[in-house]
């Protein structure tokens, strides 16, 4: 049982594509050992031997600052091939990081700054249905990227995008730039089950190989170093079974950034509810749920029964859906969803997020 | 591009184009003297950029591409479809051959005709379907026919009935795009067949045996069946998955790995008017057999000419030399192959060839299959002298040639054409007529003779008999068993082998390759059993362990030739053999005799024969022709073809003669080994 669970513990609450992962042990575009470095180094070796005081203008100016904005994140994962790294990028002066809601953030992550400042940092948002999660770290005088109102990037135009894929840079090395143009803007096609995100919105289809492990939750900018996306998780293309280059654009992640910056929709614990009498508050029964065992340090809120008739069986609470979230607040397991009902008074209504499969469902418990 | 061009055409700003092409084509071009050339294209933008903020030049010629390559794409959008195939029969993918791609995924077409002809990639065609429909970029689906199909550059042709004329796009005569051009790959994707571009460089032309572009944009699934188009919208190909001989099972596989092919246009346009008929289009066989060893080499003499082949209908004769195909002149067989590449089966082709001093036109009519080898033999054993003269060492008893040749015979033709070579002489037998006499001219004791021969198919019982020298020798002091190793790799390896001495070069030894099943570790143990016997039989015997406890892996492929290669460096030996434990008729089938198949079909150029159980899982591996340059031999342990497995079947009509050993012993699979040598 435990081994089952442990199982679904770095399966199902990642979203991420494992089943996949585990046929994908060769980089993106490496399928084929083509020796690019050799004939760069003869052009360079060439160029260098001509009389010419200055190199090669580089591909936009602007790569430097925006990687000072950029950050790496260390977190859970390295079991089942799994990085336990991905990327994320500054969006406040006061340490607000958007990145990819992932496993990565099964635990508190650590965020290192391009300076090599290493912090422990809060999960203070989540947004499952955009994949977006906010992390919080103590610092303040931050570059960041300012989140435009409007998308305003249309297909062919040229992009960077700038992440630690692979995790190739650690403590003050800077994130890497990677030059590509937006090859396309599409829907996610949903129609089948072969994707593994909860996000059926638009994406920025990328004409470079950018969704490499370790690239998720780095920023995509255009010519002019505006934020247009932040690269998402690696994902099968449903159409076509093969892995695609995107970045969820900026205009649909804007408004989730905002509320969680502005606190609006913080998954923060509020410390200030007071803890209820138990014949007061609500618990798992009165609801009408039981969870699978509780036998983890921190076992997950996968259901396991639906009572008949109950709150829970009303609002259509199936058997295996995974609880994300309570009044807005990110369940990271069961003793965190216990310890919050007893903080709710059980003659009202209460909000949940779950996962069943790759949905994600808001649901609404009235007793 | 030249200064003509940009008049006609519809011009991209110039000064954009003009840094896109320093861009896109100095890359490649930076060698040699170019490097100055470069040197001042770079100035000139280095002037052209402090004019501006000196970083702004870069963003400014960025945002300017981004243009062109919107325009480009935007000219021929109108006429980009999507496919979608619907109802695909879903089959379990076989072992090894799996592709990623999902079997009904949407690709791309180009519409070529108003009338409603849509060229797409033959991936829509890969698995039966219920229906294919083209999307127009308006979202109207027609159902779409399948008119024909070119299977030799993968390409399909579809028909819808519109309502109105479609846009078309117009495929050029001729593309003079120089590699190092950008080039942009344009698709349509998604439920709103949003645009989807990819750009990149014309990487080469030519490719894959002269059928394809090659460019570095990031072509994936979705592309296929796309236009590639040039900075100008010219539609220069159309792209279609593939990949090189050998480079992968599926030919999706290299999709965005910075080597995507297409279709070159005006070959296309040329093909137009057959595919348009409904006539499938595929690869054309000529039906030579080269005298050089591998097709890189110079030269381009016939050994032979197969039975039965457009070569051989058409008059072409062993010792012709190839001069010119289809007016290109040729040096050696891989610019022959190169040279075929844009032509295909029922078209035909002016060959000159040099024959006599003298140099002949042949119009070659190219086929679409040629009969399968059946390889045959006289039953001698030769050996080549530095002059190019070859001289009987030995007669089987019982063969063919027992009673016709002689040793110390000097060959000198076969057939009226000269045969200077080994090689030569076993391509001449190989693709022999069967139960066709051939004459044999020699010069025995200073007097020239003809005689005439009829060979044997290789296919059918083991030969009982040996060469008399080669009959078992008793042994007292048998070979010592050796370790082999590679530096780089953890396979186990032994060998039995005479001492090294420089008598050993004459006796003809024999080399038996033995892959052991992955649960035995110990190789040099496991030579125990053979040393006496290959003592005695005078075959070296390498033994050698698969990586792993489990199983023989594909990578090890490689493992396998090098040792091979490494011991015929060593010990003088004759041409190899590979087998495994299960070619015994009282063993049983390991992982190992799946390997033997494996490697024989994939890699063989080391080996001349194989052999393996007949209970053999067969591997997951593409079947190939059998070629009359690198012929090989299958030997099982049975009676009748009828007791060998059912993927027996097609290796024979693939021209893979199958020797049957019945009860094989060690003595007898050694003695086959020795036998290789003899043609």
């Amino acid at each position: 049982m435990i081994r089952q669970l442990l199982d679904l513990y770095w399966i199902r609450p990642a979203l991420a594509p494992v089943s996949c992962r585990q046929t994908r042990l060769t980089p993106r575009g490496s399928n084929l050992k083509l020796n690019v470095c050799k004939p760069l180094a003869c052009v360079l070796t060439l160029l260098t031997g001509i009389s010419f005081s200055h190199a090669q203008p580089p591909v936009d100016s602007d790569s430097r600052a925006i990687q000072t904005k950029v950050v790496k994140i260390y977190g859970a994962g390295g079991m089942k091939q799994l990085e336990a790294y991905q990327s994320g990028f500054l969006v406040s002066p006061e340490g607000h990081v958007a990145t990819v809601w992932s496993y990565v953030l099964d635990v508190e992550p650590i965020v290192v700054l391009d300076d090599g400042r290493r912090f422990e940092a809060k999960i203070i948002g989540i947004q499952p249905a955009l994949e977006l999660a906010v992390l919080k770290i103590d610092a303040s005088d931050l570059p960041y990227l300012e989140v435009p109102k409007n998308l305003t990037a249309s297909w062919g135009d040229p992009v960077l995008a700038v992440s630690n894929l692979f995790g190739i840079a650690a403590g003050d090395e800077p994130a890497s730039v990677m030059q590509g143009m937006i090859a396309g803007i599409s829907n996610l096609d949903a129609r089948r089950g072969t994707f593994k995100t909860a996000y059926n919105g638009r994406v920025l289809l990328l004409d470079l190989i950018a969704n490499n492990p370790g690239a998720a939750g780095g920023a995509v900018v255009d010519a002019t170093g505006q934020l247009v996306g932040m690269l998402g998780k690696e994902l099968r293309d449903s159409g076509t079974g093969v892995w695609l280059n995107y970045a969820l654009p900026i205009d649909a992640l804007r408004v989730a950034i905002g509320d969680v910056i502005a606190g609006r929709t913080t998954t923060v614990p509020k410390e200030s509810n007071p803890i209820l009498k138990r014949d007061q508050s609500h618990n798992l029964t009165t609801l009408g749920m039981v969870l699978v065992p509780n036998v983890l340090e921190s076992t997950p809120a996968f259901v396991d029964a639906v009572m008949k008739d109950s709150p829970a069986s009303k609002a259509g609470l199936q058997e295996d859906d995974l609880i994300l979230l309570l009044d807005g607040q990110r369940i990271a397991d069961q003793q965190v969803l216990t310890d919050l009902l007893r903080r709710v008074d059980r003659r009202d209504a209460i909000s949940i997020t779950v996962q069943r499969g790759s949905e994600i469902l808001p649901l609404r418990l009235r007793p | 591009m030249n200064a003509s061009l940009s008049d006609q055409q519809p011009s991209p700003s110039h000064a954009v184009y003009r840094i896109a092409r320093f861009v896109g084509h100095a890359w490649p071009q930076v060698l040699g003297i170019a490097g100055c050339f470069v040197g001042v294209l770079l100035f000139q933008q280095r002037c052209d950029a402090q004019t501006a903020a000196p970083t702004k030049g870069s963003m400014e010629y960025r945002t300017a591409l981004a243009k062109s390559v919107r325009r480009a794409a935007n000219s021929v959008l109108e006429s980009v479809v999507t496919i979608e195939v619907i109802g695909v029969a879903e089959t379990a993918p076989t072992r090894g051959q799996a592709s990623e791609v999902a079997s009904d995924a949407a690709t791309c077409g180009v519409i070529i005709d108003p009338k409603g002809y849509v060229i797409a990639s033959e991936i829509v065609l890969r698995k039966p379907a219920a229906t294919i429909l083209v999307v127009l970029p308006d979202g109207t689906r027609l159902t779409a026919e399948t008119m024909a199909r070119d299977t030799h550059r993968g390409l399909a042709l579809l028909r819808v009935k519109p309502e109105q004329p479609l846009p078309a796009v117009s495929l050029p005569e001729e593309i003079d795009v120089p590699v190092g051009s950008t080039v942009v790959a344009v698709a349509r994707y998604g439920s709103e067949a949003s645009p989807l571009v990819s750009s990149g460089i014309l990487s080469a032309t030519e490719r894959l045996e002269g059928t394809m572009l090659q460019c570095d944009a990031r072509v994936s699934p979705a592309f296929y069946g796309g236009p590639l188009v040039d900075l100008y919208g010219r539609v220069i190909g159309i792209s279609v998955p593939a990949v090189a001989e050998g480079g992968a099972a599926d030919a999706t596989s290299w999709y965005d790995s910075g080597i995507a092919f297409a279709v070159p246009s005006p070959v296309l346009k040329k093909k137009l008017p057959r595919l348009m008929q409904g006539e499938t289009i595929q690869k054309g066989l000529i039906g030579i057999v080269p005298v050089t060893k591998d097709p890189y080499a110079e030269g381009t003499e016939l050994a032979a000419v197969r039975v039965r082949s457009p070569a051989e209908r058409a008059g072409m004769k062993a010792g012709d030399v190839i001069k010119t195909i289809a007016g290109r002149e040729v040096w050696r067989f891989q610019q022959i192959r190169q040279a075929l590449g844009q032509f295909d089966a029922d078209e035909s082709i002016s060959i000159a060839v040099e024959r006599d001093g003298q140099t002949l036109d042949i119009d070659v009519t190219l086929a679409d299959t040629i009969p399968p080898l059946d390889p045959q033999r006289v039953g001698v054993w030769v050996r080549e002298s530095e002059g190019g003269e070859l001289t009987v060492e030995g007669v089987l008893p019982g063969s063919p040639a027992a009673d016709k040749l002689k040793v110390g015979d000097s060959i000198q033709q076969v057939d009226d054409s000269a045969v200077e070579s080994i090689e030569t002489l076993s391509r001449r037998l190989v693709t022999a007529e069967p139960g066709k006499a051939m004459v044999w001219s020699l010069l025995r004791d200073d007097e020239t003779l003809e005689v005439q021969i009829t060979p044997q198919s290789i296919a059918g019982p083991l030969p009982t008999e040996t060469l008399g020298d080669w009959q078992l020798q008793e042994s007292d002091n048998d070979w010592d068993a050796l370790e082999l190793r590679l530096p780089d790799v953890s396979n186990q390896a032994a060998y039995v082998a005479p001492e090294p001495d420089e008598s050993l070069a004459d006796q003809g030894l024999g080399l038996l390759v033995l892959l052991l099943p992955p649960k035995t570790r110990d190789a040099k143990s496991a030579l125990d059993p053979w040393r006496n016997v290959a003592t005695e039989a005078g075959v070296v015997v390498l033994a050698i362990c698969s990586e792993e406890e489990k199983q023989w892996q594909n990578k090890e492929i490689d493992v396998v030739s090098r040792m091979t290669t490494m011991l015929s460096q060593r010990v003088p030996v004759g041409p190899a053999a590979l087998a495994s434990e299960g070619a015994l008729g009282l063993s049983d089938a390991s992982a190992a005799d799946t390997m033997v198949v494996a490697i024989a079909l994939s890699d063989r150029k080391p080996f001349k024969g194989i052999a393996f159980s007949a209970s053999a899982k067969p591997p997951a591996v593409r079947l190939r022709e059998n070629e009359p340059d690198n012929a090989l031999r299958l030997l099982l342990p049975i009676e009748s073809f009828d007791e060998g497995p059912t993927w027996l079947t097609p290796l024979k009509t693939s021209g893979y003669p199958v020797v049957l050993g019945g009860l094989l012993d060690e003595q007898a699979l050694l003695r086959w080994a020795r036998l290789l040598q003899v043609h």
